[in-house]
């Protein structure tokens, strides 16, 4: 789990699924929390605090996310996609609204994520996840740096372009090519 | 951005759900998403693969302590609050719409109470239409407020059912609780157990080391036993070493030493012999000499019967001793492997007795010394041969000379 804390990762494939401990959190069994907590935390924590630096607010993050999973349970279906996914891009979302202190964008049920793989093929999983991260790694760095600053510092088209002194339509150029090889990657 | 209503770019998508559109291009986006189902499936791609990206790019980090607490704590504080959670708010607002129809009745009392104002002489009807319809407001008020009694005693039911599913629930915890407080108990004997056998394991590793460690202790001392006796050992090999190179060099210098004595033996032999020749030849010297002035020694004079000059030869014989001393004159040359034997013809008649051969000079002289004589006899006489070289055992005829005693 140190490295991709997925739910479907081999060593806890065989104890409980995802969709097993949401189950568990919708009959209120607390337990089913801690084991969540546990496979989930770091990867949450780590979202937000990449985007606010700051440990105690990203903790905040941290805590309203799980306080939500707990009192809808039912807002992630786990049929529909990986459940760390989700939950990466969920923490992503509230981080950047506490960085621009607005109210939350989006409500954690319209957060549906597709689901290219079977949630069970773990290895495939754990191997998209390599790939995505192999792809990345090749990417020449102003789209990386681009992704970077949409991602992680909330910066608009014309934000990045501002930031980084290349004209708008560059800045676009490289998001879409930089998402055609994330894509590409993720499908295999 | 307008052309997103009808092209949605995946980019666009992306910004979309990243929440970094302005408020116009969110609600075009929105509307294509509403919209379209196509739309919606492929903003739900670019969504996965932002979860992606996401747990690719971030690296994890510790949560900070308490973390987990903190969240189990509010987790127990808002079950205490809400008990049965959410769906008592969800019932409130759906009943709220209910109340609404009050402030609607309200409303027609202000128009019926204008209407009352203007046609004065319908007042007493009016009055009494009104307080009809006040009544029949009460009255739907009434019916509209048991409706929400009604609905209340049925919420009040379906939340005791549910509180008595949550005692339900809260009770099969309790008992998955006391289950696993059961199987925590049965860990902890295992692993007391587990403990102690790890213990003695410990114990008897101990005592093994124990054990290997005086063997290695006996090994040693031996080891040193061994290495104190291969010393002595080597010391007294050192020693038979020396002493066989010694020995060598005393062996040596015996041999040496025999060496010296050998030949000193044998040149002391050699004197001692030299010194018996010349002990010999001494006496033989003296016996010659007393012989040739012994006034007892017989000389003889001998002479050809015929012809001139007359081959003469002269014997002394002392034989007493038996040495003889011949000397001739005149005699006649011998061919090569020829010689002159002498012959002592004894006084006992015996067969003649040979006295040594000699051979004659160029002048016909010739001198013979015999000290010691072989078979020495008193003599009747002497005669001369010639006999082939080295001699012979009887003399062989003609006799040349001859001479008696007398």
């Amino acid at each position: 789990m140190s490295r991709n804390p997925d739910a479907s990762d081999v060593s806890t494939a065989g104890i409980e699924t995802d969709s097993d401990l949401l189950a568990r959190l919708g009959r209120g069994d607390e337990t089913a929390m801690t084991q969540l907590f546990a496979r989930y935390s770091r990867l949450v924590y780590s979202v937000a605090l990449r985007v606010l630096h700051e440990p105690s607010v990203a903790e905040d993050v941290m805590q309203e996310i799980f306080m939500q999973i707990w009192r809808n349970p039912g807002s992630f279906s786990a049929a529909r996609g990986s459940l760390g996914g989700w939950l990466s891009v969920v923490a992503r979302n509230r981080a950047i609204d506490v960085l621009r202190r607005r109210r939350p964008t989006d409500s954690v049920d319209d957060l549906a994520l597709a689901a290219p793989v079977d949630l069970l093929a773990t290895a495939e999983h754990n191997v998209m996840l390599e790939r995505v991260r192999v792809v990345m790694a090749k990417l020449p760095e102003e789209q990386r740096r681009s992704l970077e600053l949409a991602f992680f510092e909330g910066c608009t088209h014309s934000e990045i372009a501002e930031r980084t002194g290349d004209p708008l339509g560059t800045v676009k150029t490289r998001i879409r090519s930089a998402l055609l090889v994330l894509g590409k990657a993720f499908q295999g | 951005m307008s052309a997103m209503i009808g092209h949605t770019e995946d980019d666009d998508l992306l910004m979309f759900a990243l929440g970094l559109l302005t408020p116009e291009e969110t609600a075009a986006v929105s509307a294509a998403v509403e919209a379209d189902a196509g739309v919606r499936s492929r903003l739900a791609a670019v969504r996965s693969q932002m979860g992606a990206y996401l747990q690719s790019a971030v690296v994890l980090d510790e949560v900070p302590e308490q973390s987990l607490d903190r969240l189990m704590g509010r987790i127990a504080e808002e079950r205490k609050v809400v008990p049965i959670g959410t769906p008592v708010r969800e019932r409130a607002a759906a009943a709220a719409p209910t109340f609404g129809m009050t402030r609607g009745a309200a409303a027609r009392d202000e128009a019926a109470a204008g209407r009352s104002g203007r046609v004065l002489p319908w007042v007493g009807w009016a009055a009494a239409a009104g307080l009809a319809v006040a009544a029949g407001t009460l009255y739907h008020e009434r019916a509209g407020i048991e409706a929400q009694l009604e609905q209340r005693n049925g919420q009040v039911a379906q939340v005791s059912n549910e509180t008595a599913e949550t005692r339900r629930e809260r009770d099969a915890m309790a008992a998955s609780a006391m289950e696993q407080r059961r199987k925590i108990d049965e860990l902890t004997a295992a692993q007391t157990g587990a403990q102690d056998a790890l213990a003695t394991a410990k114990q008897g590793e101990a005592k093994t080391a124990a054990q290997v460690e005086a063997l290695r202790a006996e090994a040693a001392r031996q080891a040193a036993a061994a290495s104190g006796r291969a010393t002595q050992v080597s010391q007294q090999a050192q020693q038979v070493s020396q002493l066989t190179a010694q020995l060598a060099a005393a062996e040596q210098q015996r041999s040496a030493l025999q060496g010296q004595v050998s030949s000193q033996t044998a040149t002391l032999a050699s004197e001692q012999a030299e010194l018996a020749r010349l002990r010999t030849e001494a006496a033989s010297a003296r016996e010659v000499l007393d012989a040739l002035t012994d006034r007892t020694a017989l000389r003889v004079t001998l002479t050809k019967p015929k012809g001139k000059p007359e081959p003469t030869g002269r014997t002394t014989y002392v034989a007493s001793r038996g040495t003889l001393v011949f000397q001739g004159n005149n005699l006649e040359p011998l061919a090569a492997n020829k010689v002159y034997e002498l012959w002592l013809l004894p006084a006992d008649g015996g067969a003649p007795v040979p006295a040594g051969t000699f051979a004659p000079d160029a002048r016909g002289n010739a001198s013979l010394v015999t000290p010691r004589l072989a078979g020495a006899v008193a003599a009747k006489a002497f005669a001369i041969t010639v006999e082939n070289e080295g001699g012979a055992t009887t003399p062989t005829m003609p006799i040349l000379l001859v001479g008696a005693a007398g």
